[in-house]
């Protein structure tokens, strides 16, 4: 029960900063802006705004997702209010899930802002025909940046905001090249170690490139074979990763001096 | 918080951590089936021919950290601005790069293989025809890339085959794989014409038969005017091809001798005249080539954009051949403007002069035959091609002859 309050007063403040707005509003402009591709033929010109708003949507999502999840908690110690939730009978515990809650949940409301007014662009672009598939590119995106969200919290329990910012977009940068570490995980020549170096990256680092399923979402030729499998390995993926980094911050978090 | 519970928040931690490995190894292969073949950031520094092409570093790291096909857009978007401005040369290299980001991208494919083979042209709007082999290579590429869309299939078939290499065996095959892939109606329709022009006219009426009970079938079920028009224009091709096909018979009992000839002329260094006779209707295109002796197709396995520099390849063909006006037909020449398409480095050269019916237009058909069976000629007649009559002059020229 707490933690739902507590979710419900993180995302209703997170409504209220200014710098999560001005990025939503980017956003919803860039998306508008993307139908203005007029000079290429039909089906080039959706490809391109398909591509364009998810990217873009993405691309926002995930500074909404790091601007915010750096300042969940620290901005609570930061104001000293930390003091007066934990005076109640609010365990840590409740506290940290109910501060990443809000912030999945805020997320969500803006990923929805997003999508909605991508989906409606679409539709005008094809004559009304709303392409539904699209939707599970969001799926995706809000996973992806579930997944973010809980690193950039569980980092929020170690360091300052601005170090943060930076470890939680080098994180997501690294974990977004696993083309790169896969094909050097298994390079022929590779050496031994530095294979293992790769396979650790691979593996232990959250790999953000498993929601980017833009391709084929904007080409008719290129299908997923078992779909349903891929999505939901992919959502159990960003589940079970985000519920480590939930226990390891839990399990900080406890020991903390606030 | 007690630790009994941080000892089971420990385990049930350690616990998923085998899961998740599990899960990323059950998703990396899943993964391949939309990834390109090559890994991107092979696609940062490619060649084109002697010069290496960079990606701007703005896309490097937008294509790395996961944003491929929006870099793929906002290349292709530039792309397009450079096609407006006439700047040709820059976007070839954008299109390779593109296409190895996003393989998946169709319309990349075929516009970049269009322009190689199209756009990069002389002062005398000739296209450079070395680059023709790449631009095929490039569409098959795509092909692999995109086995199940019909698209390409249809371009290399018909924007390549039929109307630059003038290769209609390959053509009727490159198009009949498209039609297996359930594409529009119109390229069935050219199925008929590739096979016409291919000298199969009893499968290109077979085919326009199919394509009207095709369109009329679609058409009794809902109306839509582009259908209307191919099934009226399936029905008229039908019945014409049908009658031109008695009528050519008829005709070719008692062929057309074309008194066929031509001639080269040195006019300067570079420049040299075409001339001759034919007898044939004034509209009919008597085609040209200059190419280096020793010359033999390359047939490689990959695309490249290797192009020979010493290679010289002038072709003058289909509707770019020269246009005969009162039964005689003449070109000038000038190959000293374009030195680099036309390098003339090697010693020989085979200058071949000919007038291919199936390149023909229908009225020139009328008098030549669907492939030759209405036309003779008593010193050029060439049969060497099965169910082919073409006239031909070959010249055997040194590079003395040209420059």
């Amino acid at each position: 029960m707490n933690i739902l309050v507590i979710a419900r007063a993180t995302f209703n403040e997170a409504l209220r900063k200014k710098i999560l707005n001005v990025f939503l509003l980017v956003a919803l402009a860039l998306i508008v802006f993307s139908v203005s591709f007029a000079y290429f033929s039909a089906r080039q010109e959706m490809t391109i705004i398909k591509s364009l708003g998810l990217g873009i949507i993405a691309l926002a999502g995930m500074f909404i997702s790091v601007v915010m999840g750096i300042n969940l908690i620290p901005a609570e110690i930061e104001k000293r209010t930390i003091y007066t939730i934990l005076a109640k009978p609010v365990r840590r515990h409740e506290f940290l899930l109910g501060k990443f809650l809000g912030g999945t949940l805020t997320m969500f409301v803006n990923l929805l802002l997003m999508t909605l007014v991508f989906m409606v662009t679409v539709a005008f672009k094809n004559n009304w025909n709303p392409d539904w598939a699209l939707l599970k590119g969001s799926l995706m995106i809000f996973f992806q940046l579930f997944l973010l969200g809980s690193v950039a919290i569980f980092f929020s329990i170690f360091l300052t905001p601005a170090v943060n910012f930076f470890m939680t977009s080098a994180v997501y940068i690294i974990g977004s090249l696993s083309e790169v570490t896969l094909s050097m995980m298994r390079e022929q020549d590779q050496h031994p170690i530095a294979k293992a170096f790769f396979w650790l990256i691979h593996y232990l680092v959250p790999n953000f490139a498993n929601f980017f399923t833009q391709n084929p979402l904007i080409h008719p030729g290129v299908v997923i074979k078992n779909e349903a499998v891929y999505y939901a390995e992919n959502i159990l993926y960003a589940l079970v990763y985000a519920s480590i980094l939930m226990i390891i911050a839990i399990l900080a978090f406890d020991r903390r001096e606030v | 918080m007690k630790q009994s519970t941080k000892v089971v928040l420990i385990l049930v931690m350690i616990a998923l951590l085998p899961v998740m490995v599990k899960l990323q190894s059950e998703i990396d292969p899943q993964r391949k089936q939309f990834l390109p073949e090559r890994q991107i950031v092979s696609s940062v520094v490619t060649q084109v021919g002697n010069n290496p092409v960079v990606l701007p570093s703005q896309f490097v790291a937008g294509a790395l950290i996961g944003f491929r096909e929006v870099v793929a857009g906002l290349l292709w978007v530039r792309c397009n601005d450079f096609f407006h401005s006439g700047n040709y040369d820059a976007i070839v290299p954008l299109t390779r790069i593109v296409t190895w980001l996003d393989p998946h991208q169709i319309d990349v494919y075929s516009v970049g293989a269009w322009h190689l083979a199209y756009n990069f042209v002389d002062r005398q709007s000739r296209a450079d025809r070395r680059l023709l082999i790449p631009a095929m290579k490039f569409l098959e590429e795509g092909i692999a890339n995109n086995p199940n869309l019909w698209d390409l299939y249809f371009e290399l078939g018909y924007t390549m085959n039929y109307w630059k290499k003038h290769d209609y065996d390959k053509a009727v095959y490159w198009i009949r794989e498209a039609t297996k892939r359930d594409p529009p109606y119109y390229v069935h329709t050219q199925l008929a014409h590739a096979y016409e022009r291919s000298g199969q006219v009893d499968k290109a009426i077979e085919q326009w038969r199919k394509c009207y009970n095709m369109t009329n079938k679609a058409l009794k079920k809902k109306f839509d005017e582009s259908t209307y028009q191919i099934r009226e224009v399936s029905k008229k091709n039908l019945d014409l091809t049908i009658w031109r096909q008695m009528d050519r018979a008829e005709k070719a009992k008692n062929p057309r001798d074309l008194n066929f000839d031509a001639e080269f002329k040195r006019l300067g260094p570079r420049k040299f005249r075409i001339s001759g006779r034919i007898n044939l209707p004034d509209g009919a295109r008597v085609e040209v080539s200059l190419v280096d002796a020793d010359y033999k197709e390359p047939s490689p396995k990959k695309f490249s954009w290797e192009v020979d520099p010493n290679l010289t390849m002038m072709y003058d063909a289909g509707i770019n051949g020269i246009s005969v006006q009162d039964g005689r037909f003449d070109r000038v020449y000038d190959l000293s403007l374009d030195p680099k398409q036309h390098p003339l480095a090697k010693d020989k050269y085979v200058l071949t002069v000919w007038f291919n019916p199936r390149n023909a237009t229908q009225d020139i058909k009328d008098a030549s035959g669907f492939s030759g069976e209405c036309m003779t000629d008593k010193r050029y007649l060439d049969t060497s091609t099965k169910g082919l009559r073409i006239v031909k002059k070959v010249i055997i020229l040194d590079r003395e002859d040209i420059i």
